[in-house]
């Protein structure tokens, strides 16, 4: 009997990943790493520093095998703090790509990240730093059947 | 016993010819414009022939489709209506 295999869970393995990465690199102590929360729900702002992971696009690849866009958005504390959202957003992108290496993104197997695009893209509506980018990242779907 | 060495020459002028083609144009301008069209309100597309390829751009072109973009992206969840 053919096998069910749905996409796995891109956003969910993103965020558990960067979030245990998080705790072990100094460079991102104290950053909250946070799911699709908009900055335009109300009442939300990210802390006062932040990953904020969203999947943005998902393609098959294969039958077993589709690629996530995931789109990275590193907050920083403040207008002026252009420079820390870049740290934040460079370092969240290379533990990203290491993916790839390691070969998993939170028990996940993933055979590719390619890095899209990254930018200045502060805040429109706090005016705080942020730097932003998208990745494709490929995973393997989930067998459910 | 000697190796045959397959050479491979490419006709870089044919490269340049078929990605600067019409066919390659109204490809990309369709693609642009369905991305352009998933983003919504404010955004457009713009297809152009550079001088070794084609190229479409989708673009924010109001206030508030940039701040759309910026708070939701909204443009850069579309990318993929261009695909197919």
């Amino acid at each position: 009997m053919a096998e069910l295999i749905e996409p796995a869970d891109g956003e969910t393995a993103a965020i558990a990943y960067l979030s245990a990465v998080a705790l072990s690199d100094p460079v991102l102590a104290g950053v909250e790493v946070v799911g699709a929360l908009s900055s335009s729900s109300p009442g939300y702002e990210p802390g006062p520093e932040a990953v904020v992971v969203r999947l943005t696009g998902l393609a098959a690849r294969s039958l077993a095998v589709d690629v996530h866009q995931i789109t990275l958005t590193a907050w920083a504390t403040s207008r002026e703090d252009e420079l820390r959202a870049s740290v934040i957003f460079r370092r969240a992108a290379a533990h990203l790509l290491l993916a790839e290496r390691v070969g998993f993104l939170a028990g996940v197997p993933c055979s590719e990240v390619r890095p899209i695009s990254g930018y200045n893209d502060p805040d429109p509506i706090t005016g705080r730093a942020r730097y932003s980018g998208s990745f494709g990242v490929a995973l393997r779907g989930v067998v459910v059947q | 016993m000697g190796s045959k060495v397959t050479r491979i020459v490419f006709h870089s002028a044919g490269f340049r010819s078929l990605m600067r083609s019409q066919a390659v144009v109204a490809d990309l301008a369709r693609r642009g414009e369905a991305i352009a069209a998933a983003a919504g309100p404010g955004v457009g597309s713009r297809a152009s022939v550079g001088s070794n390829r084609a190229r479409v751009v989708v673009m924010t072109e109001t206030d508030e489709a940039k701040t759309a973009e910026a708070a939701d992206k909204t443009l850069t969840r579309s990318i993929g209506a261009g695909r197919g």
